[in-house]
């Protein structure tokens, strides 16, 4: 186990979506609530919580599992504390890319990078390019392979008109460019 | 006639177009103005969980635009409902995010002041146009129609911020599809996730989530399942055949936007509805549409 850091509290509770971690009493409507937990035990948001609390930082954001939270607001839902669960894993996972990024953590989930490159075609075309960022996903992650097993369905999406080919940009695109900007300015 | 502004969202604009057409189609019938939001963009989704202010800024955007237009936007599609309410929510209440967002937005020129009511299709529906309308709008009753209500997560969750409809047990599709003619399914998993958002990062656990709703239906013997969400529609219709070699199962169940059904009980043809853009093949279900009682 690494070292307890008492900051780390604090340090989820600055971002946006973290503040109410403290009001949490344990309950367990979360995880108990929680689809994923269901399926997988090791995924468990009152044990990340309380890891959380208790400064449990390099445990939680070393946690593979962090990934497989599926954003359907059942936790949020079930709360009585108003934790805002589902936003607080967000939290996480954003802490956990970080040290990532430093070289700390190893994200085998491939989740994250797909939302990287998500986000990348929304900030250069103002949508999301669908069809081109999953193509690439598929081919990053899961090689021909994944190609191949995904080809009787993208041959009858394409022959049903609902593949498009090209990137469809909007035309104030200097506008989310400058939204993006702003935001990840204000980034640590 | 009333009149809305409508965002469309990439998922609908882009390979949904089953939900695209046959949302414009019914709302012609029921006599209701859709003007799409000029140069909208992409909300965000739930691709961008590791930055929840450029969600919330991107998603304002979308709302300042039918701010600017003057109509209440209608929204089809789950995810970006949410978004475009949580976003409303940060910045009417002024928290810290929805600060950040503000700024976001001045930088890059644009105003929004949380004001114009963000709706979703499944809320005007019900609210605005009303069961009676609906109902005076149904020439060939979905008799005989088994039909499982699927509503999926986000637009019931966080009912503190969706806030039109019970959040553990919604009964608007329910009214709706009763109201079409159809035979409803007494559905538990009305508001258990599809598991969608996870599906290029843990494929295994989407799958699972999506299985254990086909499997409600087709054991209670649906002849399809009708949602609201393009999200939803990817796994339960699109995903289908690759559940099914994953789980070594067969469900081979339709699945239908609310809209499609809606057109086929106002009389819309097939391809008014797009029925032909469903992959899990849709047109059987018209076989199983009694046709006593209809016109």
């Amino acid at each position: 186990m690494g070292e307890l850091d008492p900051g780390f509290k604090y340090e989820v509770m600055r971002e946006p979506g973290g503040e109410q971690l403290k009001m949490c009493f344990s309950c367990t409507g979360c995880t108990v609530s929680c689809p994923v937990s269901e399926i997988e035990p090791m995924y468990n948001p009152r044990r990340y919580i309380h890891q959380t609390l208790v400064g449990m930082r390099d445990e939680v954001l070393g946690d593979e599992h962090l990934w497989r939270c599926v954003q359907c607001h059942s936790c949020y839902e079930y709360c009585p504390q108003d934790v805002k669960v589902t936003e607080l894993i967000s939290v996480l996972r954003s802490l956990s890319e970080r040290e990532a990024k430093k070289g700390r953590v190893r994200i085998k989930n491939p989740l994250y990078l797909f939302e990287n490159a998500f986000a990348e075609s929304v900030r250069r075309h103002g949508r999301v390019h669908e069809s081109m960022v999953i193509a690439k996903h598929i081919w990053k992650t899961k090689g021909l392979k994944g190609l191949m097993e995904f080809m009787p369905l993208g041959k009858a999406m394409f022959f049903k008109g609902k593949i498009s080919l090209f990137a469809k940009s909007i035309s104030k695109r200097d506008q989310v460019q400058k939204i993006f900007e702003i935001v990840r300015e204000g980034e640590h | 006639m009333k009149t809305y502004s409508f965002y469309p969202g990439c998922f609908v604009e882009g390979s949904e177009v089953e939900y695209a057409k046959s949302c414009e189609k019914v709302f012609h019938e029921l006599g209701i103005g859709i003007k799409e939001l000029e140069d909208w963009n992409c909300c965000g989704a739930l691709e961008l969980t590791t930055n929840k202010a450029l969600v919330i800024a991107l998603s304002a955007r979308n709302a300042s635009i039918a701010e600017r237009m003057g109509y209440e936007c209608i929204v089809p599609c789950n995810i970006c409902y949410n978004n475009l309410r949580k976003a409303e929510h940060e910045i009417k209440n002024k928290t810290k995010v929805g600060e950040i967002a503000i700024k976001a937005l001045k930088e890059a020129g644009i105003n929004y002041e949380a004001k114009i009511p963000i709706r979703h299709l499944l809320d005007v529906l019900i609210n605005d146009v009303g069961i009676e309308e609906i109902k005076a709008h149904v020439k060939k009753p979905l008799s005989g129609l088994k039909v499982a209500p699927y509503y999926g997560c986000l637009v019931v969750r966080p009912s503190k911020i969706c806030a039109f409809e019970n959040p553990v047990n919604p009964t608007s599709m329910d009214n709706i599809l009763e109201t079409l003619g159809a035979e409803v399914i007494n559905f538990e998993h009305k508001v258990k996730c599809c598991g969608g958002s996870t599906l290029m990062g843990d494929r295994d656990t989407s799958f699972e989530l999506s299985a254990e709703i086909l499997e409600e239906a087709v054991r209670k013997g649906a002849d399809c399942i009708a949602v609201v969400c393009p999200m939803c529609h990817t796994m339960l219709d699109g995903q289908q055949a690759m559940i099914e070699s994953q789980m070594g199962k067969k469900f081979g169940i339709p699945v239908l936007y609310l809209t499609q059904l809606m057109g086929v009980a106002m009389g819309l043809s097939s391809s008014d509805v797009a029925l032909d853009k469903n992959i899990v093949p849709a047109e059987n279900i018209l076989n199983k549409i009694s046709k006593e009682g209809g016109v």
